[in-house]
């Protein structure tokens, strides 16, 4: 489903240059769950943001369903983003002036498909990561727990191929940031998505299928 | 569309302040404008009405018409050399009117009025119509209690005259001007000396030798002091008019650089730049269109509770200008914006820069 091959991302700072990513790659097929670890400054937000068109690549290819987006500009990336992937930020990252059922449906909003059924899809996704009581509240009264599971929520709401959660359980205590995780499990293998997940908390690893370390740039087997 | 509502129903507080700023902008605008064409318009309105084209002096006024004197002896050939329709003598003459014990200041014009087009009358006889001692007046006369059919003596000439018409925009320096027959006048002796001020006719421009000829623009503007107060109001009004719209631009500016963390959050999950101008756009006509009829409803209160006598004008030209360039100069203030956001990287916004 998706595949990352050899990849290598360099930023120049300066005259100085630091080679952030070398030769990484990797596979992620549909159902499953995949954990990316390593120390901070290991490169692995770096990955994820490439994976997640959000930056390209100095080198090499990621290709998604089999379309190769490590050549796409700028426009076409975020054409990728809102169609083919659901993103989880660290800080869940909503928009402050809508309600939990309009976070969900601005997504089909920009994709011009906002209709009845958008409404309908909505409200099951709420239901089913437990939110539906919440479903007309205002972002700044919900808890951060609930924050992290509108925006899986909203991740699913484009019915993407691939979900990508960058440190999706940093903000929120252990026991919490496991429900979180463990929804998001349950969600990609209910819906049969690809979900990469980057994260530093050891206890989240279990729940997940594979774990892939990451050292200096390159992935560790 | 769906964005661009939800923000606004949210944040109502924030958009009902900004849209009462900009009404208030646009009313200040608006409501200065209004007064100083009013003044401009009580000041020379009966003279930017004339009647005529041209208007032919002698060559000392320098188109200053109170100034400018024609002997009697010389209209015969200006009358000779002039080839024009609708062609009258204009004799100016300020003086003082009294109804039941009330003084108002007046000025006469005596026209040929069986031959001028003008001016039109809004109530009463047309001025080819007048007889005699019959007279058409400006309508702001009415404030002072005279109505259609009263008579009122002049206090110089001791005489009675009859209102048989009223007309609009019609004063010098902002007094009412009365339409007379010249022709009755000169009957009745009531000239002090035998000139008059200028000569009037519809036509091409034509030269007479020992006389000038003007344009009524011309008239208007060598009218003592009218140029040097235009000047200043002229001044006052466009120097409003450049600050207002450079805050109001500036204001949608700031308004919409402050959302650039938003922008990013929705760039991030797949918005397009297009996507997002588009809201903004919608939000920017909302706000401006929405405190423009505001404006003008408040205006519209000022003119009806304002005292009778300030003038007050407002054209629709105005109005509609005034309109177009706010809604484009702060459309532009937030689409400057919008540029700068759309080169920002989402990256930056949702935090994660490395």
């Amino acid at each position: 489903m998706l595949k990352v091959e050899q990849i290598s991302k360099k930023f120049t700072d300066g005259d100085t240059s630091v080679q952030v990513l070398k030769d990484v790659s990797l596979e992620v097929e549909t159902g499953e769950l995949v954990a990316i670890v390593g120390p901070s400054g290991s490169g692995k937000s770096t990955l994820l943001s490439i994976i997640g068109a959000l930056l390209s690549p100095s080198d090499g290819r990621v290709s998604i369903n089999k379309e190769d987006i490590s050549t796409y500009s700028s426009k076409n990336l975020s054409a990728v983003r809102l169609n083919k992937i659901g993103f989880i930020f660290q800080s869940s990252n909503l928009v402050p002036f809508l309600t939990v059922e309009n976070q969900l449906l601005l997504v089909r909003d920009m994709k011009k498909n906002r209709d009845r059924k958008s409404k309908e899809r909505a409200s099951q996704l709420i239901y089913d990561l437990g939110l539906s009581h919440r479903s007309t509240s205002q972002i700044n009264q919900l808890s951060g727990g609930e924050k992290q599971r509108v925006a899986i929520a909203r991740a699913f709401m484009n019915d993407p191929d691939l979900i990508l959660a960058d440190e999706p359980t940093a903000s929120l205590d252990s026991e919490r940031g496991r429900k979180v995780v463990e929804m998001l499990s349950k969600e990609v293998k209910e819906k049969n998505k690809a979900a990469l997940m980057v994260t530093h908390d050891e206890r989240m690893l279990e729940v997940c299928d594979r774990v892939l370390y990451i050292e200096d740039g390159r992935i560790k087997s | 569309m769906f964005l661009a509502f939800k923000e606004l129903n949210q944040s109502k507080f924030k958009y009902a302040l900004i849209g009462i700023i900009m009404t208030a902008i646009l009313f200040l605008v608006f409501f200065i404008n209004g007064l100083a064409s009013g003044l401009s318009t009580a000041d020379s309105s009966s003279l930017q009405n004339l009647p005529a084209d041209y208007v032919v002096m002698d060559d000392d006024a320098e188109g200053n018409i109170m100034k400018s004197e024609i002997e009697k002896g010389e209209i015969k050939n200006i009358e000779d050399e002039i080839d024009g329709d609708h062609t009258s003598p204009l004799a100016i003459q300020m003086s003082s009117i009294e109804k039941e014990e009330e003084k108002s200041d007046v000025v006469f014009f005596a026209l040929n009025t069986e031959e001028v087009s003008g001016p039109k009358v809004t109530e009463g006889l047309s001025i080819n119509e007048l007889r005699g001692n019959e007279v058409i007046i400006d309508e702001g006369i009415k404030n002072q209690g005279y109505r259609l059919g009263d008579s009122f003596t002049d206090t110089n000439l001791e005489e009675e005259f009859v209102i048989a018409g009223f007309t609009e925009k019609q004063t010098y320096s902002h007094l009412p001007v009365v339409h007379t027959s010249y022709d009755y006048w000169e009957e009745q002796e009531y000239f002090s000396q035998d000139v008059m001020n200028a000569y009037l006719y519809e036509g091409e421009k034509q030269d007479v030798s020992g006389f000038n000829t003007f344009t009524i623009d011309e008239t208007v503007s060598s009218m003592p002091g009218y140029s040097e107060t235009q000047g200043s109001l002229l001044m006052m009004v466009s120097f409003l008019f450049f600050i207002a719209a450079f805050v109001s631009t500036v204001f949608f500016y700031v308004l919409t650089i402050q959302k650039t963390h938003q922008f990013g959050i929705l760039k991030a999950i797949g918005a397009s730049t297009g996507y997002i101008a588009k809201s903004i756009v919608l939000q920017v006509i909302l706000i401006t269109c929405i405190s423009f009829t505001f404006s003008l409803a408040g205006v519209y209160f000022m003119t009806q509770i304002l005292p009778q006598d300030m003038p007050f004008e407002l054209s629709v030209e105005i109005i509609s200008l005034t309109g177009v360039i706010f809604l484009a100069l702060n459309l532009l203030g937030s689409l400057v914006s919008i540029i700068k956001v759309s080169k920002a990287d989402p990256l930056e916004a949702i935090g994660r820069v490395e």
